[in-house]
């Protein structure tokens, strides 16, 4: 018995310096420099076909059915766009540019109305046509399927006629000049209503299809032979599924898998010391959303005191490795908008002269437990100590940080989103009353009038003095305060992978997995 | 009918005859003074080890007492200019994320570790021992009822269990201290209650039940002190295990709320960073391997001596 525990106590002590010394060993800075030099050589290769490409997820996949609303958001768009194809997407300098849509413009002055033209001979994975008929439907379906997350939008859509068999017609209930942006993600990406694989999810026109699906473990998908465009490279791609970002990334460096999705930052920092390049945007922004139904944030001088007493410098230091960028308002760097209202700058001394008026005071900081978060709450702590505001981090589980989000039962809560990606779309599901993601109950009248204003302009220029003059009034009410935008995208090793695109001045990564080639 | 059957066996060995006796005899002695050799070093090399455990637990002891009482180890200031800074004369084990001192962190994550695993400690063996004397001494039904309870918890994965009570609870060091121990009690129970077995068997507790001492008595001045070095000796491994079970809990999430420090919570912290700052989870690593070292090596010394 002695000898077991000295044994195991010796072992405890080897295995933590083996950890540490293994670790100070993948660190060398001339290994990464010359890794990344072969990436950036192989990086104009000519793209191979065949061989399987193995893609690391950070989440499991219930359903492969856009109107489940699990495969909708970012970190899981390369599953989404294996099997179906977008009618709209955003080329490499951020513009909206059609895919399966051959066009997708408005018909009268005042956007109401709007023409889809389809492209010719696209067919879903079964040889059936996608037609305007089939357009339709799939929207008429993601308008009543109750885990839709296009709902609110396709009831902003008053009728849907076909014009011919590549025509739809749109008339939308109110002028709507960005109208085409909702069809990027699950919305534009069109499902069969008719035709279901063997798993029980509908087809799609993509240029895979699934050949087995196992929920929580991985899919794994096969090139079709008559896809419509240009055919993908890779034969089979294996999609699995790992959760823990750290236990991904390590697979990643073993080898065991080609790329992975990351939102973590010293992931994208620490890539390069490892042989590995990085593929990401500024697609997911963090800020922070005020209860402003109880107290202590009831009070507009309680929510700004928080505002002025944050530096998002500071978060953006120790929560994101510098990464990224500090998120100055609700409008994105990469929104292609100048921003003319900013939200009011780290003012410390400010913070401290309303606390002095309205008195000090204490709330509790939700977030979802995730490293980055947990970091930035840790720096916003002190900050807000340092003005008189005592502030308790509640550090909880996705579930519950998702519950209290929904339900309102915090006081002040973390959130990271890539929402504000698509700002024209999006900033009335965030502050428009009612609003889809209006989780702060945010009301304002105002706000509303220029929202709805903001739908009908076609104008450039104008839709950003609208959209900074809506940020104006938002800063004035403090409902949220903004932090970070954060880069997330694909890691992957250069020596195994190619063909990954380039996002960096894209408003949201969607990765494209018929684009990847197996280079080894 | 003893003693006729031990009687050959203590006997000295027959006299060898002289030839084999001239031949043997130097390989006897100097196979005698082999192992009394080797007794001397293995002797040597657990004082060795028993004096370097004791000063690192002084010196921890003694770190954790400056941290409380003075301001020179913060471990939660940081300095945002300074996140993930490599070890210097500044900051000897480097900084971490948020730009904190990875010493002054680990050496309060010490105290936090040591207070949890004395509060494991207190619940555990009091608890256990009142369970398994009681059980022990009294046997019948309340054995039986006792013994299936303490199966029914052992058949239970112990950290799963702590993750669900502390969840509820809330995390904070009595909570997550009280609810270990609480594990620990069947664990103590078992140990005290089969040595309380023996005891009741034993001449002068059937004496003291003769002349009608009063049963708290007979438990106080004579069970207890006869459980007492089973006691302290299981306390050394109990100890051990607390503090790796509080470091697993944190580790986990599932430890003292942020920004507290712990050892399993900095380890968590330096995870990701694994490859770019190794230094933020060298320090607790370190720290924790070393702690659980020093307590066994101790608690064998401990247990040797009782025994």
């Amino acid at each position: 018995m002695h000898s077991t525990l000295k044994l195991a106590g010796i072992g405890a002590l080897t295995a933590g310096l083996a950890i540490t010394l293994a670790a100070c060993s993948t660190a060398e800075p001339g290994d990464g420099a010359s890794r990344s030099a072969s990436a950036a050589e192989s990086a104009v290769a000519q793209p191979v076909d065949g061989g399987t490409i193995v893609y690391g997820l950070d989440r499991d996949i219930t359903s492969l059915d856009p109107a489940s609303g699990a495969i909708s958001s970012q970190t899981v768009q390369s599953v989404a766009n294996s099997i179906f194809d977008a009618l709209m997407q955003y080329d490499e300098n951020g513009d909206l540019v059609p895919f399966l849509a051959e066009s997708f413009e408005a018909t009268d002055d005042t956007s109401s109305e709007w023409l889809l033209t389809l492209r010719d001979g696209v067919t879903f994975s079964d040889g059936s046509p996608l037609d305007a008929t089939a357009v339709i439907s799939h929207i008429t379906r993601e308008g009543a399927e109750e885990t839709s997350a296009s709902r609110a939008t396709v009831a902003t859509i008053a009728a849907m006629e076909p014009v011919s068999d590549t025509q739809v017609r749109f008339t939308l209930v109110a002028p709507n000049a960005s109208f085409p942006q909702y069809f990027t993600r699950d919305l534009g990406q069109i499902a069969s209503t008719t035709a279901q694989d063997e798993f029980g999810f509908p087809l799609g026109s993509g240029p895979y299809v699934t050949t087995a699906y196992s929920a929580g473990t991985g899919i794994t998908m096969t090139k079709r032979a008559d896809y419509w465009g240009e055919a993908a490279h890779a034969d089979t791609v294996e999609f699995k599924v790992l959760p823990d970002a750290d236990s991904r990334y390590q697979s990643l460096v073993s080898g065991a898998v080609d790329a992975i999705w990351s939102e973590v930052p010293s992931q994208f920092t620490g890539a390069e010391g490892d042989g590995l390049v990085s593929a990401t945007g500024h697609s997911a922004t963090s800020f922070g959303l005020f209860n402003s139904h109880a107290a202590p944030f009831d009070d507009v001088e309680a929510r700004k005191a928080v505002e002025l007493a944050i530096d998002p410098q500071a978060l953006l230091a120790v929560a994101n490795d510098g990464t990224g960028a500090v998120s100055t308002s609700v409008l994105q760097s990469t929104s292609g908008y100048d921003i003319t209202d900013p939200q009011p700058a780290y003012d410390p001394a400010a913070a401290k002269a309303i606390v002095d008026k309205i008195g000090g005071f204490e709330f509790s900081y939700l977030t979802d437990g995730r490293g980055e978060a947990k970091a930035r709450a840790e720096a916003m702590q002190q900050m807000l100590a340092e003005v008189g505001i005592t502030m308790t981090i509640q550090s909880s589980d996705m579930a519950t940080w998702g519950a209290a989000l929904y339900s309102g039962d915090y006081q002040m809560l973390d959130f990271t989103t890539s929402l504000f990606g698509n700002i024209d779309t999006n900033l009335s599901m965030l502050v428009g009353t009612g609003g889809l993601a209006n989780f702060m109950g945010y009301s304002n009248a105002d706000v509303d009038a220029q929202l709805a204003e903001l739908a009908g302009e076609t104008d450039h220029d104008a839709r950003g003095v609208l959209l900074n003059s809506i940020a104006a009034q938002v800063w004035d009410e403090a409902p949220l305060v903004m932090y970070t935008e954060n880069l997330a995208g694909v890691i992957y090793n250069p020596e195994t992978l190619q063909g990954v695109e380039d996002f960096t001045n894209r408003p949201q990564v969607s990765i494209q997995t018929r684009l990847m080639w197996h280079a080894a | 009918m003893t003693l006729a059957t031990r009687a050959p066996a203590d006997a000295p060995a027959p006299a060898p005859a002289p030839a084999a006796a001239s031949a043997a005899a130097p390989h006897a002695s100097a196979g005698v003074a082999a192992a009394v050799r080797a007794t001397r070093r293995r002797r040597r090399a657990d004082a060795t080890a028993t004096t370097v455990a004791a000063v690192w637990l002084a010196v921890l002891a003694v770190l954790t007492l400056v941290s409380i009482a003075t301001p020179l180890l913060d471990p939660y200031f940081q300095d945002f200019t300074a996140a993930k800074l490599g070890p210097s004369l500044a900051h000897p084990f480097g900084t971490d994320g948020n730009g904190r001192d990875v010493f002054a962190r680990t050496v309060a994550g010490a105290q936090n570790s040591l207070v949890v695993a004395v509060i494991t400690l207190a619940v555990g063996a009091v608890g256990g021992t009142l369970i398994g004397v009681a059980a022990g001494y009294f046997r019948g039904a309340l054995d039986n009822v006792i013994g299936f309870l303490i199966d029914v918890v052992l058949a239970v994965p112990a950290l799963i269990l702590i993750i669900t009570i502390v969840s509820f609870r809330g995390p904070s060091i009595v909570s997550i201290g009280s609810t270990i121990g609480l594990l620990m009690v069947p664990a103590f129970a078992r140990v005290t209650r089969s040595i309380a077995l023996t005891v009741r068997e034993r001449d002068y507790v059937k004496a003291a039940l003769l002349i009608d001492t009063p049963t708290p008595r007979i438990l106080v001045r004579s069970v207890l002190p006869a459980v007492a070095p089973a006691l302290v000796s299981y306390a050394f491994t109990a100890m051990t295990a607390a503090i790796v079970a509080e470091g697993s809990l944190s580790f986990l999430g599932y430890g003292l709320a942020a920004p507290a420090p712990s050892w399993g919570g900095i380890i968590a912290e330096g995870r990701s960073d694994l490859a770019t700052a190794p230094w933020i989870t060298l320090a607790p690593a370190f720290a924790l391997a070393a702690t659980v070292m020093a307590i066994t090596t101790i608690g064998e010394r401990v247990k040797e001596r009782y025994s």
